[in-house]
């Protein structure tokens, strides 16, 4: 620690490139935690996904008829099963919109149990034919609260013609790792009474399985057991599904990695740019060091631990702005917070760089000859 | 004028003596390269991704969609009101006299492989008899045309681009079994390139899905018959369809996407070039600290404080330049005319376009480099003028 201050002097010999140096690194770890923060964002959805969980969709997009339902629950290992049907409206404005999900609610959440809900409320769903359980974004964006009859417009046209579909709010959910979903759980059996047309089909089956190791088998085994059918289905665990999902949005992992590299290649270069020549100006300095005693090694150190001081600092100060900016990605990643491997990974690169920037003039400060270095002065 | 040559004199000295920089120099132009490359690719696909879109759309041709869809896949309308929109006033007649237009009914098709050994939705359109006459812009290149009723469809060069080993001959698995690739088509580029074709009928038949379309395509015989054809659709109380000019509807459906990219293209660039701004001033502040008793000279000499002004300038801004030439020629030598496949905006399939660096992308970085090297050149130029000569050339 007695050294802390000959590291800090030479740090500030030129005041203006080392801030200017440590304002580059800022900015290049401020780039560095967005761009990784919303990589491992998406990673963490990829990862919260269980494998456990599978669905039975349609292979080639059609509508799954509801029989199907009762074949799927015949194949061994599976615990919990429900149809899920997808209807989209939106309540009074066209921009207010949001999603019904007709299924069996009280099943559906047994499958999701990361949505908090009290279990009285899921027990009134069953006795109310146009209950609803909605998300506690929805309640407190539209001021509804349990007890509510609620009408939207949907896509879906009922018999009597309209596109108004009423339901009474029975329960609130929440799921903490998706805070501003806009969807409800309604009762399948109201909306097979009540529509136009299309009785009998679902958009897919949702399911639980006993073991996630099972999960290419029963996905086999449903899928051949439909392979002639009139809609044939392709059985996959939710993980799967969301991993090709996030792909289909584009190589998102080769734009941000081909973007941080660009910028820490021209960072380095810059740093040991300025390392360099902050060496070469101390030539004298250093050589005097050395005639004082200093040993070789000692000056390879203070050299390589005033870069070490200056990334750290700057590193820290760059992750804490987009640890503080990263909530506007929220629209795009749907959490708010930067996750703490990106920091973990930040100050292993920060060690990295700083060493990399370091090294050559520091191993030129270990091989400095007294008498030269004094007699070019 | 002597001012002039006096300025010239001391630049064009400065200039020179570069070379003896050269290590500080290349900070200033890699940094402003690798700010000019990202910025120019980031918005070449953006750009790329635009133009495929709204390449797609034509002012002759209006598109009907099921009541308050989005876009094509998002709803539809029964075979009947496919028929009632067919013989509305306003559509032109085709070469055989039936009306110049399109009901059309798209089925997406899961292949389980593409070139990245993920899964791919690739959309087949199923099209009525007028769909060619009705996009000029569709031209055959390998193979046949399918033929109604058989289980045969073309493949769109972009889509086949994303796929493994899918030519004409291949058979690709639907719902009653395979069908087969019968000939390639390309479309001028456009958003259709990314999908498959057939015949409507043959694919509704085959998707066992009941008798709903799309969208349909219709081609308006002049500049007023939109309007025409507008108030004959919302005039007809049988029908619940919208409809929108063509390129009204792919820029309305192409915009957000586009937006999110150029905002995500600035603000990287900004930070950025945030950075390269820094790195410039830290070269032009040890360059002109290298300078210093070459400047201190020049100005015992008699050059005025302006010339050496405008010779930290010139350099900054020369620097700047070829770093913004260097950065362009990256970003178009490995991402012009890439390809990119992305989730499309219209329906379940892909959509694969090519990155385009257009010039006006390139001048966009040549400009974002000239302020990176203008406020790098700044600072350093004011530090100049105030050195004073005595204290300067005493070293």
């Amino acid at each position: 620690m007695k050294f802390l201050p000959l590291i800090w002097c030479g740090l500030w010999r030129k005041p203006a490139r080392t801030l200017l140096t440590f304002l580059s690194v800022v900015v290049a770890f401020l780039l560095f935690g967005l761009l990784q923060g919303v990589d491992s964002a998406f990673e963490r959805i990829v990862g919260q996904q269980k494998l456990d969980r599978m669905f039975v969709d349609p292979r080639f997009g059609q509508p799954v008829p509801f029989s199907y339902k009762a074949q799927i629950e015949r194949v061994k290992g599976i615990t919990k099963l429900t149809e899920v049907h997808f209807m989209g409206g939106y309540y009074r404005e066209m921009n207010n919109g949001l999603g019904v999900i007709f299924t069996i609610p009280s099943i559906w959440l047994a499958i999701r149990p990361e949505y908090q809900i009290p279990k009285a409320q899921v027990d009134r769903v069953a006795g109310t034919r146009t209950a609803v359980v909605i998300s506690r974004w929805l309640a407190e964006h539209n001021g509804w609260k349990i007890g509510d009859h609620i009408t939207i417009k949907a896509n879906i046209p009922r018999k009597d013609g309209g596109n108004d579909w009423s339901f009474d709010v029975v329960g609130i959910m929440h799921n903490p790792d998706a805070p501003e979903a806009r969807q409800m759980l309604a009762n399948y059996a109201y909306l097979d009474e009540a529509r136009a047309s299309g009785s009998g089909v679902v958009s897919r089956f949702l399911m639980r399985i006993d073991d996630a190791a099972h999960a290419g088998r029963i996905a086999r085994q449903i899928d051949a057991l439909f392979a002639n059918s009139s809609v044939a289905t392709r059985t996959q665990s939710e993980q799967d599904q969301v991993q090709s999902a996030l792909a289909r949005i584009g190589d998102f992992k080769f734009f941000t990695r081909a973007i941080i590299s660009a910028v820490f290649f021209a960072l380095l270069f810059l740093t040991l740019n300025t390392t360099m020549e902050s060496v070469r100006e101390r030539t004298a300095e250093l050589a005097t060091l050395k005639t004082l005693g200093y040993p070789d090694t000692g000056l390879l150190a203070l050299v390589l631990a005033e870069s070490l001081l200056l990334f750290l600092v700057a590193a820290a100060i760059g992750l804490a702005i987009a640890a503080l900016l990263f909530p506007l990605a929220r629209d795009i990643v749907g959490n708010a917070t930067l996750p703490s491997a990106v920091l973990a990974i930040g100050a292993g690169l920060a060690v990295a760089a700083a060493f990399i920037s370091a090294i050559v003039p520091a191993l030129r400060a270990r091989a400095l000859n007294i008498v030269q270095a004094l007699t070019v002065r | 004028m002597s001012a002039l040559r006096e300025t010239i004199a001391v630049t064009g000295m400065n200039l020179r003596s570069l070379p003896t920089r050269y290590g500080t120099s290349l900070v200033i132009v890699v940094g402003i390269a690798t700010v000019v490359a990202v910025l120019v690719s980031v918005l070449a696909m953006s750009r790329g991704f635009l133009e495929s879109m709204t390449r797609s759309g034509r002012p002759e041709r209006a598109i009907v969609l099921g009541r308050g869809a989005e876009a094509e896949a998002s709803g539809g309308f029964p075979r009947d009101n496919a028929v009632t929109v067919l013989g509305l006033p306003g559509i032109k007649k085709a070469t055989d006299g039936s009306p110049l237009a399109s009901a059309e009914y798209l089925a997406s098709v899961l292949l389980p492989e593409n070139k990245d050994g993920r899964d791919a939705f690739i959309v087949v359109r199923g099209v009525g008899a007028g769909a060619f006459e009705l996009r000029p812009e569709l031209k055959l290149v390998e193979g046949r045309l399918f033929k109604a009723g058989l289980n045969e469809m073309i493949a769109g060069r972009g889509a086949l681009k994303q796929l493994n080993g899918i030519k004409v001959g291949s058979h690709i698995p639907m719902q009653n079994g395979d069908w087969t690739v019968t000939g390639v088509f390309e479309s001028n580029g456009d958003s259709h390139e990314s999908e498959f074709m057939t015949d409507a009928n043959t694919l509704i038949a085959a998707m066992r899905r009941g008798e709903t379309f799309n969208s349909a395509t219709v081609w308006l015989e002049d500049g007023a018959a939109f309007t025409k054809f507008k108030d004959a659709v919302s005039s007809n109380p049988t029908l619940a369809v919208d409809v929108k000019s063509e390129p009204a509807y792919f820029e309305q459906t192409s915009r957000p996407v586009a937006r999110v990219l150029n905002v995500v293209a600035y603000v990287i660039g900004g930070f950025m070039a945030l950075g390269a701004v820094f790195g410039a001033l830290n070269t032009m502040y040890s360059a002109i600290s290298a300078r210093r008793v070459e400047i201190a000279t020049l100005r015992a000499l008699g050059f005025s404080t302006g010339a050496v002004i405008v010779s930290v300038f010139a350099e900054a801004l020369l620097l700047a330049g070829v770093g913004a030439l260097l950065g362009a020629a990256v970003a178009w030598f490995f991402f012009d005319n890439d390809l990119v496949s992305m989730a499309s905006a219209t329906n379940r399939g892909q959509l694969t376009f090519a990155l385009s660096v257009s010039p006006g992308l390139i001048a966009t970085g040549v400009a974002f480099a000239l302020v990176i090297g203008t406020l790098g050149g700044l600072f350093p130029a004011i530090r100049v003028s105030r050195m004073p000569v005595a204290v300067a050339l005493r070293g």
